[in-house]
């Protein structure tokens, strides 16, 4: 697979990210190069082999529904760079949710 | 799209899929303990792991997947025995992790169906795909900026895809209808649409009868009751049939209903295709849905609501239609059934529940539940009617009371002295003052104006407050003219 500038440039956009010119060079390369290491793995046939989701075979475990109370409020609302009240505070989104 | 714009006199049908969202009644989140309270301080109800803390790690709630399963089953579809969970990125600050934990190829319930009843005509209504997912947490936009409560983030909802199989407005209510039904009675859920436990997004396009490929669709977003989501679609098809017979194309994008102007808004559409990149999560392994925990769960499911309403019509000689009103809430249908089995005619409660108690309690706004009337009440209310001792007219005086206070019907009339009068000796008095009062009412019932009857049996009715029976009223009266 070509990785070309407008594949490096709609990832970044999808992880919200600005890069300039000498980053997009960079990561055009950068990404051929795990692309086109990664594609090593076509090789290998997989015909008849189902597909895995986990490479290790682990059982789930869930929790039972009781409610546990987080004790300080202020220590949770304290961890993020701004507040208002008890809501956490972020630049102003535009859009609908 | 031309095979749809060729003529402007086709005529066009409406095809409608519903995606329908509901908050599970689990006390805790999917994937961690905090409380799924509603109304609760903003973000009182978060931890590491709902914050998406570096290093935390989701721990599935066995009860959400069991509520999830039992739904499904409900809603006749099969349980996937493998099933995971996949993450659905997007960037947006209701969503901390800045991915949606859903279920993406492997849903834990496929191909089930609904059957719904539109103007007498039945039909199935197939349901595609039943999967968990969490909640995103709610945003508040404001001059400062934006204010973000993550108490809903990460509470268990299934999602419930119908196939296309909807053709109006009106069938999509009623699938809504069916749906919730389902839902309530299997406990699942609160279904408190006002609280956003139940949120409906609608995929409407149209196309000319006759056409078996599918227009372009809209999906509507912003729908909060059942008469929105009817009121949205009869619009928007309206909308894409005009836009189609002016020759132009429909747009595929999301639009929201509002409700007031009851009109669809297009929202900002987005230049690219979103690319949401699921894949499975690799926090949480794959799992297996054990037959024996199928069969388990399969085994608490009550009596559904077409069940029940089949059993009224055959038990208790309902109606159709009686029976489907009866049965659509559980609530309702439990209070029929206590009724009817503390005694009195199935067909006259019914008439009383659907008629009178609903009537008040609808004008009230409020539910079956709300009202301290006990169901034995509404039994002996009905027996007391059939016995004779009451009127049906002093009934309905008497129900207001009865449904505010939560008192028994007989200590009311009792109290109140309603009850009829049916001694002929206490009756004979008071018509022969009636008869004495009225003569030109008696000289024309004996020249054979039958109506004065009536106007004379209202007098007598008159003076004993209307507690007189009025079959006995009738018989001494017309003993009386005729002597």
């Amino acid at each position: 697979m070509q990785v070309t500038r407008d594949t490096v440039k709609e990832i970044a956009d999808y992880a919200m990210l600005t890069l300039n010119e000498q980053e997009l060079e960079h990561m055009v390369r950068d990404m051929q190069e795990i692309v086109s290491f990664v594609e090593k793995l076509n090789e290998v046939p997989t015909d008849g082999v189902e597909p895995m989701i986990h490479p290790v075979k682990l059982m789930i475990v869930m929790h039972d529904d009781t409610v546990q109370r987080t004790e300080d409020l202020d220590a949770v609302l304290g961890q993020a760079p701004d507040r208002s009240g008890s809501y956490f505070q972020v630049p102003q989104v535009l859009g609908e949710s | 799209m031309s095979h749809v714009t060729e003529s402007a006199e086709k005529t066009y049908e409406t095809v409608v899929g519903l995606e329908v969202h509901v908050e599970l009644a689990t006390k805790t989140k999917l994937f961690c303990r905090c409380s799924t309270t509603f109304g609760d301080e903003p973000n009182a109800n978060t931890c590491p792991i709902c914050l998406a803390h570096p290093g935390t790690l989701p721990q599935l709630n066995e009860e959400a997947v069991a509520y999830a399963i039992k739904a499904a089953l409900a809603l006749g579809c099969e349980i996937s025995e493998r099933t995971k969970f996949d993450r659905k990125s997007y960037f947006y600050p209701d969503l901390p992790k800045a991915y949606q934990l859903s279920q993406y190829d492997q849903p834990l319930g496929q191909n089930g169906k609904i059957e719904i009843e539109v103007d007498g005509v039945k039909k199935t209504v197939r349901i595609e795909r039943v999967h968990l997912e969490e909640d995103a947490g709610k945003l508040l936009h404001t001059v400062g900026g934006t204010l973000v409560d993550l108490n809903r983030g990460g509470v268990p909802l299934i999602e419930i895809v119908s196939a296309p199989d909807l053709r109006s407005g009106k069938e999509a209510r009623a699938y809504l209808e069916k749906l919730k039904a389902i839902l309530s009675y299997t406990g699942v859920s609160d279904v408190r649409m006002e609280e956003g436990s139940l949120r409906c997004d609608a995929n409407v396009s149209v196309r000319p009868v006759g056409e078996t490929r599918f227009g372009t669709k809209t999906e509507i977003k912003n729908m909060n009751t059942f008469s929105g989501v009817e009121k949205a679609i009869e619009y928007e098809a309206a909308r894409q049939v005009e836009v189609l017979k002016q020759g132009g194309w429909v747009r595929q994008e999301t639009r929201r209903f509002d409700d007031a102007r009851r009109v669809t808004i297009a929202m900002r559409s987005k230049e690219r295709a979103q690319d949401y990149r699921y894949f499975p999560d690799p926090d949480l392994v794959p799992f297996t849905v054990s037959r024996a925990w199928v069969e388990e769960i399969k085994s608490s499911i009550p009596e559904l609501p077409d069940e029940r309403r089949a059993r009224y019509m055959a038990q208790y000689g309902l109606s159709a239609y009686d029976a489907g009103v009866l049965t659509l809430e559980r609530t309702l249908a439990d209070f029929y059934e206590s009724a009817v089995q503390a005694g009195g005619d199935p067909k006259a409660i019914a008439n009383w529940l659907m008629v009178e108690v609903l009537g008040h309690l609808n004008k009230e706004n409020k539910a079956i539940t709300e009202t301290p009337m006990r169901p034995e009440h509404l039994s002996e209310l009905v027996k007391l009617i059939e016995e004779g001792v009451i009127s049906g007219k002093i009934g309905k005086s008497v129900l207001p009371e009865m449904l505010e206070s939560g008192e028994a019907p007989r200590t009311i009339i009792e109290r109140k002295g309603l009850i009829q009068i049916q001694d002929t000796s206490a009756l004979e008095p008071i018509i022969a003052k009636v008869i004495e009062n009225n003569p030109q009412s008696v000289a024309d019932y004996r020249a054979g104006k039958d109506r004065a009857l009536g106007f004379l049996v209202g007098q007598v009715m008159k003076e004993t407050k209307g507690k007189a029976n009025p079959q006995r009223v009738n018989e001494l009266l017309l003993k009386a003219l005729r002597s």
